[in-house]
Formats: structure tokens, sequence, C-alpha cells
């Protein structure tokens, strides 16, 4: 008798697959918003990175833009458009409900919801977050070419690219004194090479004494060893002037005795645009060369 | 008929019973004594199939136990163990599921049959009434009741109880004892039970079997077995034997070892 | 006969309740979101064949995500109730046996190494992988000679997810910020799964199996007396030990490695079973079922509803929810005196 259960099983398992794998799970055809072409006129787009909505404003097309991250706050007309998410989590459906032709995501952006949008035919194009300078120029224009904004872009380009050149040439000159950048605290977290946050040290006529670590952690002895003339405290999610206090426990340090350890707030540095990169780096040389 | 042939048990490498050899016929009401460690729950798992032998075997009918398929197995003997767990299942559902090894494959329900055999088996325990409470509201009397309801319900023609009356007074311990007899008598159910109090097992069992050490020390009639020097040998300690002026069976009398001495 | 036809009767109560419960669920879970469809649209283009932007809200996104939650949430609880039945431990669930721990290993790795990137299905594989894997560890340490040791079982499994939960902090401290997102978003469990195919998967897994339990309805109902009482019923408790732990575990491996860890599912929902229907595996398993899966349909539609547009962790509305249920319950019965 119970060997008829090896039968029973496996024609129950069939018949229950089968019934599982013919359930109805997409819509039928029609249901789907057509695969817009490559290099087509992007219309609707919701981008899921706040540098991207910046730059998208700054290329003249954001009124293009119908949704975005409750961090895309710069610049203020972005409050008039709806939110989709934060920077991780996105609500897939919203986005799907504004009928967007173009989402911009970042690999932050979660996997799955990325995925879905895909699968739903929608276009998404992922913005690996710029690295250095040139970086943020490729995005740029990568960016540019999506709206057809490619000669903006360019403009906007050239002129931060003069303006670079001419702070290089106007530093180059001068002592370049030694700064170390903290933007993390416990553990201790600084910018290696290869960072936008290095490009403004580095072009603004400072040595960044962190160039060559292979790791962004850093280590509080060898700060002291390396003794920078300037400590930049970029306060993103911690108590910078707490941070500062830390740093004046070192009476040893170049930076501590000249008084050279300064606060300044993340929105300087944070947003990544050809513009804004020379916007902070005009602010990052006022750091470095004060009195000098 | 039961029969143990060469039988040795144990666990790991222990060796707790060694080279047993008896036979129960059927019908009968055997008594299984012996001091605390000696083996004697050994024995019940072992011709319960819950524990197989070393070495040697048990046979039913001239068949061997585990030759034979569990729900067979469960069809002839039910077992009632020492404590019965306590399942919040209400005493009709924990005796139904006497019925078990009687379903046959994908049966879902309960047939009329089974059901009528579940309300015999609680009407002969006297548990009828507490059909709806839950298992775990019962004394532990009532639970034993309950138990050997369970076991009735399996319709066993052996039923192999292991101290069913440990922690009951004195009047749970008669009740049950007295439906054990009954149910001997009337539906010639074989009852194999294991019990500690001496005057108890030579009242109610026909044969005795007293197991020292891990061995038989003597089988037999209640007045075959229950001499003080039997005792005395197995137990280490002094008693006296008299008769039951009324069933004339030997019964028991402790000696404390201070009057001892005297 | 008369008590047969009650305790039938009974039963198909239940069902119903439960069953309604489940469209109940279903129901809200499909008309509610941040698109804001009217309630009486949303019938009328589940069951008409009109096109557009508002169809696929409701074929592509919110039903494949209700499928997903029913299946997973009916998974969950259907092996709880066969762990909590068979290690006759109410404390028992089924990330208790490390299996859990082991799927978020195997996906912890496949992120670090970046293997995702060959192909999306890689993870829930991985994911798999990392759980079969614990499964043979269990039983390869848990049986000796041909007994498979419950209790053994349960320490082990403990074990093992503690070192797990250690061998994932290694892999955050090695890993790279997106990998970490990646590890974070995936441990806190999302029944957000893109892939119509593991939706499928997961459904048709966790039916077939609830099916396979049938078949050991009675088995279950003696192991509730022990070990010992079941043998002596003539339950074959050593078979039904590894056929049940086969399809639990088998049950956890596809429900975690699909939709990461949502806790106290398969907790909760078969205590509050087994107060309602009662403790007999007849009705208990497919009881569990349909209300673990209404039930992780709900919280599933609260945590995309609550703080719209974004959208709470799963694991978040079921533990608040579930655990505060429970404890309101648990507290009402002492008060009572039971």
């Amino acid at each position: 008798m119970r060997q008829s259960l090896a039968v029973k099983i496996p024609f129950f398992c069939f018949v229950m697959v089968l019934q599982v794998f013919c359930l109805p799970l997409k819509a039928e055809e029609g249901g789907q918003t057509p695969l817009p072409q490559k290099g087509a006129l992007s219309q609707r787009i919701v981008s899921l990175s706040p540098v991207l909505t910046e730059e998208l404003f700054l290329l003249g097309v954001g009124d293009s833009v119908v949704g975005r991250t409750r961090y895309c706050t710069k610049p203020a007309e972005t409050d008039k458009i709806e939110v989709v998410g934060n920077l991780t989590e996105i609500n897939v459906e919203k986005i799907v409900s504004l009928r967007p032709d173009l989402v911009l995501v970042i690999p932050l952006t979660d996997p799955r919801a990325k995925q879905k949008l895909r699968s739903l035919g929608i276009r998404v194009e992922e913005f690996p977050e710029a690295a250095d300078f040139r970086g943020i120029c490729d995005s740029f224009l990568r960016l540019a070419g999506m709206v057809h904004k490619e000669k903006a872009a360019a403009d906007l380009i050239e002129k931060a690219k003069r303006e670079v050149s001419r702070i290089r040439q106007e530093t180059g000159s001068r002592q370049p004194p030694a700064v170390f950048i903290e933007v993390g605290a416990d553990p201790l977290v600084t910018m290696v090479k290869g960072s936008y946050f290095h490009d403004l040290i580095e072009f603004s006529g400072g040595v960044n004494i962190a160039a060559e670590a292979v790791h962004q952690l850093y280590s509080r002895e060898k700060v002291l060893a390396k003794d920078p003339d300037i400590i930049i405290i970029v306060s993103m999610g911690f108590d910078g002037e707490e941070e500062k206090r830390i740093w004046q426990g070192y009476p040893g340090l170049k930076a501590v005795r000249q008084g050279k350890i300064i606060l300044v707030d993340s929105d300087l540095f944070c947003a990544p645009t050809p513009v804004s990169f020379v916007h902070a780096l005009q602010g990052v040389e006022k750091i470095l060369h004060a009195e000098n | 008929m039961l029969q143990a042939k060469g039988l040795t048990c144990g666990y790991g490498s222990k060796v707790v019973l060694e080279d047993v050899d008896f036979s129960v016929e059927p019908g009968a009401f055997l008594g299984i004594l012996g001091p605390n460690g000696s083996g004697k729950t050994t024995l019940l798992k072992a011709l319960t199939r819950l524990l197989e032998p070393k070495r040697g075997e048990v046979l039913f009918g001239g068949k061997n136990i585990w030759d034979i398929s569990l729900r067979e197995f469960a069809r002839e003997f039910a077992a009632v163990s020492q404590s019965v767990s306590a399942v919040p299942v209400t005493v009709e559902e924990y005796v139904a599921l006497g019925r078990t090894p009687h379903y046959r494959d994908f049966q879902f329900l309960e047939g009329r049959k089974d059901f009528e055999i579940v309300a015999e088996a609680m009407r002969v325990t006297g548990v009828e009434v507490l059909a709806d409470r839950l298992m775990t509201q019962l004394s532990g009397g009532e639970r034993q009741l309950a138990a050997i309801a369970r076991a009735l319900a399996q319709e066993p023609r052996w039923l192999v109880l292991d101290e069913p009356t440990a922690h009951l007074d004195i009047a749970h311990q008669i009740r049950i004892l007295d439906l054990l007899k009954r149910l001997n008598h009337e539906k010639k159910i074989t009852i194999v039970i294991v019990h500690h109090d001496l005057n108890l097992v030579s009242e109610y069992c026909d044969r005795i079997l007293l197991i020292s050490e891990g061995k038989i020390f003597k089988g037999g009639s209640p007045e075959e077995v229950l001499t003080y020097a039997n005792i005395e040998a197995v137990y280490k300690t002094v008693v006296i034997v008299n008769k039951n002026p009324i069933s004339s069976k030997p019964f028991v009398l402790l000696v404390p070892a201070e009057r001892n001495k005297k | 006969m008369q008590k047969i036809k009650k305790r039938s009767l009974k039963w198909i109560f239940w069902l119903l309740v439960l069953a309604a419960a489940v469209l109940g669920a279903a129901a809200f879970a499909l008309s509610v979101g941040s698109a804001g469809i009217p309630f009486g649209k949303v019938f009328r283009i589940l069951f008409e064949g009109q096109k557009g932007i508002e169809r696929s809200i409701i074929w592509d996104i919110r039903m494949p995500r209700l499928l997903l939650g029913f299946a997973i949430g009916g998974a969950l609880s259907l092996a709880g109730v066969i762990l909590q039945g068979m290690f006759r431990n109410p404390l028992v669930e089924p990330y208790t046996l490390g299996i859990s721990g082991g799927a978020a290993v195997g996906v912890s790795l496949n992120i670090l190494f970046g293997l995702h990137r060959i192909g999306v299905l890689t993870m829930p594989f991985s994911g798999f992988l990392g759980a079969c894997l614990v499964i043979l560890l269990l039983y390869g340490l848990n049986m000796k000679r041909r007994v498979l040791s419950l209790q053994g079982l349960l320490l082990t499994g403990v074990m093992i997810n503690f070192i797990a939960s250690s061998l994932i902090m290694l892999i955050l401290a090695l890993s790279r910020r997106e990998s970490l997102q990646g590890i974070i978003f995936w441990i806190m469990g999302s029944l957000d799964e893109p892939n119509a195919f593991l939706t499928r998967l997961a459904l048709g897994a966790s039916v077939l199996f609830l099916v396979a339990t049938y078949f050991f309805h009675s088995d279950l109902n003696a192991l509730a007396l022990g070990e010992e009482e079941a043998l002596h019923l003539g339950v074959p408790v050593e078979r039904t030990k590894r056929l049940l732990f086969l399809i639990t575990s088998l049950l956890i491996g596809v429900s975690v490695a699909v939709s990461g860890m949502i806790g106290f599912v398969g907790l909760v929902v078969p205590h509050f079973m087994k107060k309602m229907v009662g403790c007999d595996h007849r009705i208990l398993l497919a009881a569990s079922f349909l209300a673990g899966g209404a039930f992780l349909v709900f919280c599933d539609t609260l945590a995309r509803t609550v703080i719209a547009p974004m959208e709470l962790p799963v694991g978040v509305i079921t533990g608040i929810l579930g655990g505060s249920l429970f404890v309101f319950v648990l507290m009402r019965d002492n008060g009572e005196g039971r």
C-alpha cells in the first residue's frame, strides 16, 4: 500500500507545477511601454541621484524630470517634482505610474528595483559615482547625450576646465601645504587618489597626505606621523565639533598649533557636477591659502 | 506467544540486559519486578520494538518482531509509558490517536467504526466524562487512564505498561489495576506490566518475572517468586512474606533496618 | 458520528474564514499603492482586458508581489508548524535551524565576489546552495546509528546561525560600499522579486510541499505525543523525521533564497492557528499555510504604504505587528488563568 506513494507524489508534483506555471503573471501584450531606441530623446526622466538631477537642471532640461529622490534638493525648483524614494530604496510602482521613458540610477539603487524596471521595458541607465574631475566631466557628457544637450554640456565643461587651470596655475607657485581630509569618524575615513576630494586638494595646490593609501580607512597614528599642515573635517553624519576637539588633544600636530583644523559643510564637497566642482575648488583654495 | 531468546540489550557499548530467555502465553497477566536499574524498562523497550537487541531475538508467534511492520505490530501491541506527555489536545482527540495504526493510506477522516471504538475505549476506562477536557488539564491518574484508553483504541491483543501507577494514590492504583484485570479477563488482552509494588503485583499478576542486574532471577507464579529468600537476594533487604488472608496470595512486609539489628 | 460532523463543520468554517482572509489581503494588496488607482477601477482592470499603464501596475507590479508574499508567508508558517510539531517545542521557528544563516552567507559571498553580475538568478541560487550545505551539515552531524537526533539538530542549528552571522560580519567588513548595500538589502528581506520565474518557483514549491505534508498528517499528530509513543502507534518515526526535515529545509531554503529573511511569520502564525483551530495537523497545516500567506501579504502591503513613497522592510512590520499581537494574546490568556 505504501509503495503507491512513490507513484502518487510525482504525479501530484507534476500537476501542481503545471498549474502554477500556467498562472498569468504578466499583463498580456500591450501592458508595457515600448522600449525607446538608443539615442532617442528622453522627455520624461526619473532621476535617482541628486547629482544627476542637478546636472539635468544645469543642462536646461529640468522640466523633463518627473521623479526624484528625497535628497534631490538642488536646485530649488526640484521641490515640485514627485519623490519616488531615497537613494537606496525606491518605489517601483510610483515610478511606473509616472510613465518615464528614462530612469537614471546609481550603483546604490536597490538592484531588484532596477531589474524590475528593466523587465517592464523601461530604459534604465546606471551612472557610477564619478571618481575624479575627469569622471565628473565624462558622466556629465554622457548624461547630456541622453537629452541631446551635448553642446551646452561641452560649453559648461570648457568653462569649468578654464577655471580649474587658472586656479592650478595661480597656486602652483606657492609652497604646497600637506592636507588631511576627514570624511568619516569612528573609524577614521579619508579620501585617496582617484577621488574628486583628492583632486580638489591637488588642483588647489595642496598635498593629500593619504594620496597613496590603499584604503579609505585611515589611522590616527598615521596622521600624527605625517603631521599635516591642515586638517579638513567634512562632517557627513558625524559630529564635526567633537572631532575637532579630539584633534586638539594632540598639541604636537602642526595643524593644531597653527589653528588649521577646519570644519566645512558637506554641501561644499558633495555635489560633484562640473559647476559645483569649480565652486568647491574655489572654496578649498581659500582654505588652503588663507593667510599665506 | 511472546518469546525472548538469548535477548541481550543495551545502550551504546553498555549492556543492560544479558541473555534473557522467557516466554509469555497469550492471556497471561505478567508482572515484571526488580530493583531500580535492573533492566525492567529496557526489557519493555526490547519487547515493544523500541530498542533493537544486540544479540538474540524477540519472537511473536514464531516471527521476529523486527520483521513485522511497525503498523502491524502496533495493531497487536499497545504500550503505555511511564509518564504520559501532557499535550494540549482534548482527551477524545488523544484517544483517537490510538486508531493511527488502523488507518488506511491517505485516510483523512476517522470512519464510523473508529469512532465507536474510541467511544468504547473511553467508556471502559471511565474517561468519557473527560472527553472534551484538554490533556493538560487532567490529573496524573486521569491522564494515565486516558493513556490506557488510547492504548485500547489500538484494539491490541497485548498491552504493555511501564509503571502505570507510579506517583498515584492507592485509590487510583487499584482503579487502574482493576481495570487491567477486567481487560485481561473480559477482553482476553494479555497484560505485561512493570511495577514497583510487590504486593500489588502479587495480588493482580498470575505470573511474575523477577529481574536482577540484567538477568532473570526467577520466573513463575507469585507463590514461587515472592519468597523472602528471593526478595532478600534481589533487593538486599530483609522482608517477611506472609499470606493475604482473603486472596491467599503472598504479601510482603518490610522490616526497618533498626529493628532488624535487635 | 455527530461529533465528527461537528468537527468537519468547524474545519470547513475555519478554511472558509482563512480563505476569506487571503482574498481580503489580496484585495487590499491589489488596490493600495502609490499609483493611486481607485478601488473600483482595480477590479475592472483586473478582469477586463484594458490596456495601459494601470494594467501594467496591477498585473506586473502588485500581482507578482502578492503571489510571492502568499507563497513565502505560507511556506514559512507551514515550516514553522511542522518544526514545532516535530520538535515539540513552541519556540522553534524556520530560522532556528541555521538554514537561513547558510543562505545568507551564500548570498553575501555571491555579492562579495560580484557573481551576481553574471546573472540575476545566481543570487537565489547561491542562497539555496548555502541553505543546502547547511542542511547536509545538520543532517550529517546529527545522524547517528540511523537515528536523527532532534535535540542535536536544534543545538547545531543555533550554533550554525551564530557562525553564519559572524561570517556575514566578516564579509561586510571585507566588502565595498555597493556590496555592503546589496548584502544588507538582501538580509532585510523583500518580496519585491523582479524575476517572474522565481515567483512561480516559490509559489509552486510552497503549494507542492503543502500537499506533500498532508501525507504526514497522522504521523505529525502522533509525533506530538513524543517519539516513543509515536513508535508505539506504528509511526515509522525515523523515516518521518527525515522526510519532514527534508521538506521543511527545502521550504526554508527556497523562501530564504528568494526573498531573504522575513522573521516572525513562521513563529507567530503557527501559534495563533493552534489557538484558533486546535492542534490537529489535518486542519492545522492548511490553516497555517493560508493564514501565513494572508498575514504576509497584509504586512507587505502595509510595509509599502505606511511611509510611501518609501518602503519599510517587510520584516519590520511582521515583527512589530506579529510580536505585539502575540504578546497581547499571551497576556490575555494568562489573565484568564488558563
